[in-house]
């Protein structure tokens, strides 16, 4: 059993998760079982107290959702925002070649969402801000893929981590241990502002204004669990990049996107971001919009909570497809949102943090230049040259390069990882960067020193050549993991980086830098979009067959931010996929004109004659006559799209008073564990009450969330707000409930949350259990009015009405 | 503070076996077929993984809710390895116990499929048990102090009238705790 950390406080936690009342010196726990203790003890004073507070909370959530005591749906949202999303088959039911299975797991029937089985892995997300990451947290996340997935760390193209064969109950225990080192997994899925990212080379590049990475960094501290972004229909992405005309940023095709500028006022040059908006691929991919030509640094923060603002009050809530804010700002148009975003603007309350952390990021600007660490006639092992040619990126900063450690698919195992760590602790400044193309970037390696990298890297088996050019093939995880996806997009890819590697002597440079990715389906995770060759996974029928597809898109491309998306051409079968892009490479190479790169080529030819050329590889050979075409890459099943389940790119909509409830339960959970072990002490019983007091506080805050999106958390406050709005009204009241928990609420609160003695303190347990169901039932009868229309109960759930 | 070896659950074992060569990708049907199949009557499968791109990696994983099983390159050497996924009720070395039948269980399955043709044949005289668990049992002296009598108790279990030769993996601190046994299996058992 888990020992408890008990943190009293009188005040009510904000949701913001970053500013806390300071709580009271840690009771130890009482039930612990085994001598070494748990990660919770071995690393509690390691992590920030509310990070702690967040896994506790989380991990009670997770004991009630067990007891069936938190909705499937309501539970299904609180992992996601711990980064704890769904896998392929945990509907628990799998195609095995011909016919749909049930898979038997123990607790069949438990689930974790809605159509999830509990006792199935997940994939757990992990934040990795504008992917920077240290030798520790590298060396945490090396154990983690150990001990809880299959050694496998999975680099995504949104800069994240992924883990995948995740069993859901390890999950406390792994946040612990990333937070333990400053990683964070909230928010990493759901309904809420995902991994702000960044240009890998900030801070190096030759084409950037300034050094994008500490404004990526306040971000990504600023909106964490701030209270704004709470409540979105769908999810939201924010990237940063430090120059106009070059892709690392990605910025044009983000929900919300800064691109560093500069103007001169008053003789002075000013910082500041061209600020954009409404951009995202998936199946109606859109090119973000022009909201501001020019954003003072200083209001970058203010600018991004107005927005979320806006988007949190007016964009789609119920049909998941039209929620994003892109769609947003379709509707409106982008001088109305504007309009919209300063008259909000007008209305924030002043933050010190905006200004605080934009401080900040200035005084760390720090350019960090080491000293080589080897001798200059170290000799190198085979490959260096041709790895040079394509992995070695020259700084800014002319002494020094940064290395691009191409993965994989974006894989590597837990011992590469940790021979990684040594690298970075051995030549640079222990800082790796993720990056937008499922890659690793090691920077600041003193020139002097690149022989004796390139030998360290080649030992670990970490010198793959062809960093981003046409061997460097990305790919979203597709059907290997995904839910949603339709075709094999890993297999695809291993197949594509095999035959392009052998094929590769034969290409001069300007074929080299066709880029192509891969993307199992229609949402787009692999940013096929962007690619001069991208594919995305489809299934067509022939005959009575379902066969493995991919829509062809040409022209697209990463310049400009992005900003230009590639046309479709048609479907080609999965097995002629490599075909295909052969066929291109030669048509591209024999008819491009001198120097002309590979969208220009397409945009002269144009998609119709290139489409008739390779009409004949989009045709599929009868079953009889070909029975490979109807089996996907890397499997060995017959096709089926059965194993497609429901999306959990954003969990479905959970309103702010449902999170604020089963917080609630999650506080009460915790006290009632203390209260029923009969070896607690006093202090610890008395410490119960206390949490219990907090639980009837969040309660009530979630119904004041009803009528009010900000409702104050401040204990006091939530208590005079709640008795005015839901007490004098008799909103709280009903026939059989209400009427007697509210008193308990009452007295709790006039005891200032403490009790008198162990019986008051059990009594309170009870109580405030009591005072939430109520609260439960008061939200029911609101919601039914709202939604029968027999009472009129304004602003309930938060809506625009 | 002691160390809680008996609450040990994670743990991995590997059988060895000279790379047969004939390619990570014939393990795929065969293992999509046993999910099928059903083939290994007390254990859930569900899924295969292809990490066969990493090198010294996993390679092609048949996943089961109990454990997963890898054509493993990890350590630089070729094998079966059995990765337990999920919690029970027994000991430590009950556990590893399980867990080396299970491995045995499905290294003979491989080892009678006619698409491997013979190729494959593993060494039963040398077992790997790794302890996936750096709290219970941290890459330490005391560490190993405390899982070699378990380890030693669990391969005597499935291994009755052996003769065992339990040596710690001389392996980075921060990789994980492992012992390497060597086993002289009885005439009648090695069959």
């Amino acid at each position: 059993m888990r020992p408890l950390i008990v943190h009293i406080s009188g005040v009510v936690p904000d949701e913001g998760g970053l500013t806390r009342i300071p709580s009271s010196k840690p009771i130890a726990g009482t039930r612990m079982s085994t001598s070494n203790g748990t990660w919770k003890d071995v690393l509690g004073s390691r992590l920030p107290a509310a990070m702690g507070e967040e896994i506790d909370e989380f991990e009670a959530q997770m004991q009630l959702r067990k007891q069936l005591k938190i909705e499937e749906k309501v539970f299904a949202e609180l992992r996601l925002r711990r980064g704890a999303y769904g896998q392929r088959y945990d509907n628990g039911h799998r195609y095995d070649g011909s016919q749909t299975r049930e898979i038997a797991f123990p607790r069949r029937g438990l689930t974790k969402g809605p159509d999830t089985e509990f006792d199935a892995p997940g994939m757990q997300r992990i934040k990795i801000p504008f992917g920077k990451m240290s030798a520790e947290q590298l060396e945490v996340l090396a154990d983690c893929a150990e001990e809880y997935s299959n050694t496998i760390i999975h680099i995504t193209t949104r800069q994240d981590v992924q883990l995948h064969f995740v069993d859901i109950e390890d999950t406390p225990d792994m946040h612990r241990r990333l937070g333990a080192v400053g990683i964070t997994t909230r928010e990493a899925c759901g309904n809420s502002v995902r991994n702000v990212t960044g240009c890998p080379l900030s801070g190096i590049c030759s084409t950037e204004l300034f050094d994008i990475s500490p404004y990526a960094r306040a971000e990504h501290l600023f909106l964490l669990g701030h209270p704004d972004v709470q409540d979105f229909g769908r999810k939201f992405k924010i990237a940063y990049s430090g120059c106009s005309g070059e892709g690392c940023g990605r910025a044009m095709m983000h929900d919300l996107g800064f691109i560093a500028a500069s103007r001169v006022e008053g003789g002075r040059e000013e910082r500041g971001f061209r600020v954009v908006v409404g951009g995202g691929l998936g199946p109606v991919p859109h090119v973000a919009k022009e909201l501001y030509d020019f954003m003072p640094e200083e209001r970058m923060l203010p600018v991004s909570q107005a927005i979320s603002r806006v988007y949190a009050r007016l964009g789609e809530k119920r049909n998941r497809a039209k929620a994003r804010v892109k769609f947003l700002v379709a509707k409106l148009g982008i001088d109305e949102f504007r309009r919209l975003v300063d008259a909000e603007l007008e209305t924030l309350e002043p933050d010190p943090r905006w200004q605080e952390w934009v401080d900040e990021a200035e005084q760390s600007h720090q350019e960090w230049k080491p000293a080589p660490v080897t001798n200059d006639d170290v000799s190198p092992v085979p490959g260096f040259e041709k790895w040079t040619q394509t992995n070695v990126y020259d700084q800014r900063q002319p002494e020094f390069i940064a290395a691009t450690i191409n993965l994989p698919l974006g894989d590597l195992t837990s011992r590469q990882a940790r021979q990684l760590a040594d690298i970075m602790r051995k030549y640079g400044n222990d800082a790796l960067r993720t990056t937008v193309d499922q890659n690793f970037l090691l920077r600041w390696v003193h020139r002097q020193d690149l022989v004796s990298l390139y030998n360290d890297l080649h030992a670990a088996r970490l010198v793959l050549t062809g960093a981003g050019t046409i061997t460097d093939v990305t790919s979203c995880p597709g059907t290997d993991t995904c839910k949603l996806g339709i075709s094999s997009s890993r297999g695809l890819t291993a197949e594509l980086r095999a035959g392009l590697e052998a094929r590769s002597l034969q290409f001069d440079p300007t074929v080299k830098d066709v880029i192509i990715k891969v993307s199992g389906c229609n949402n787009s995770c692999g940013q096929h979009h962007i690619a001069d060759i991208g594919f995305y996974g489809s299934s067509r029928n022939v005959g009575s067959y379902k066969v493995p597809h991919f829509l062809l898109l040409l022209g697209g491309a990463l310049e400009d931010n992005a900003g230009n998306y590639g046309l479709a051409i048609g479907a080609i079968p999965s097995k002629r996929v490599p075909e295909t892009v052969d066929r291109l490479l030669d048509l591209y190479s024999a008819e491009r004109e001198e120097g002309e790169a590979f969208r220009p080529w397409v945009m002269r030819v144009g998609k119709k004659t290139i489409k008739e050329k390779l009409q004949d590889l989009m045709a599929v050979p009868t079953y009889e006559d070909d029975k490979s075409f109807y089996v996907d890459w890397h499997d060995a099943r017959e096709y089926s799209i059965g194993d497609i389940g429901v999306g959990e790119c954003a969990g479905e909509v959970v309103t702010l008073t449902e999170f604020s409830l089963a917080s609630a339960e999650s506080k009460v959970f915790d006290a009632s564990l203390i209260v029923d072990d009969r070896t607690a002490t006093e202090e610890q019983v008395l410490a119960a009450a206390a949490l219990a007091y907090q639980a009837m506080v969040l309660a009530a805050l979630g119904l004041l969330k009803t009528q009010d999106p900000d409702a104050k958390t401040n204990a006091d406050r939530v208590f005079r707000d709640f008795e005015r709005q839901f007490i004098d009204t008799r909103l709280f009241f009903e026939r059989f409930i209400g009427n007697s928990e509210w008193p308990y609420f009452q007295a709790a609160h006039e005891a200032g949350g403490r009790a008198r003695d162990m019986d008051e303190a059990r009594r309170r347990v009870e109580e405030a259990q009591l005072f939430i169901d109520a609260s439960h039932a008061c939200y029911t009868r609101l919601r039914q009015a709202q939604v029968g229309g027999t009472e009129k109960v304004t602003g309930v759930l938060g809506s625009t009405n | 503070m002691g160390l809680a070896i008996e609450d040990l659950q994670r743990i991995c074992v590997k059988l060895y076996a000279p790379d047969p060569g004939v390619g990570d990708q014939a393990f795929i049907p065969i293992f999509h077929q046993w999910i099928r199949d059903r083939t290994i009557g007390n254990l859930v499968l569900f899924d295969v993984a292809d990490y066969a791109h990493v090198p010294e990696s996993p390679g092609v994983v048949l996943v089961t809710h109990e454990a997963s099983f890898s054509l493993d390159r990890s350590d630089g050497l070729f094998g079966l390895l059995a990765q337990r996924r999920v919690n029970g009720s027994e000991g430590a070395a009950d556990m590893i116990a399980t867990t080396l039948q299970q491995v045995l269980q499905v290294a003979a399955k491989l080892e009678e499929d006619p698409r491997l043709g013979g190729k494959l044949e593993f060494d039963r005289s040398r077992i790997m048990v790794e302890a996936n668990d750096r709290l219970r049992a941290p890459n330490t002296d005391e560490g190993y102090r405390a899982l070699e009598p378990v380890v030693s108790t669990a391969i005597k279990a499935v291994f009755s009238d052996s003769t065992l030769r339990v040596t710690r993996v001389n392996n980075d601190p921060r990789d994980r705790l492992a012992a390497d046994v060597s086993v002289e299996i009885a005439a009648a058992q090695a069959s």
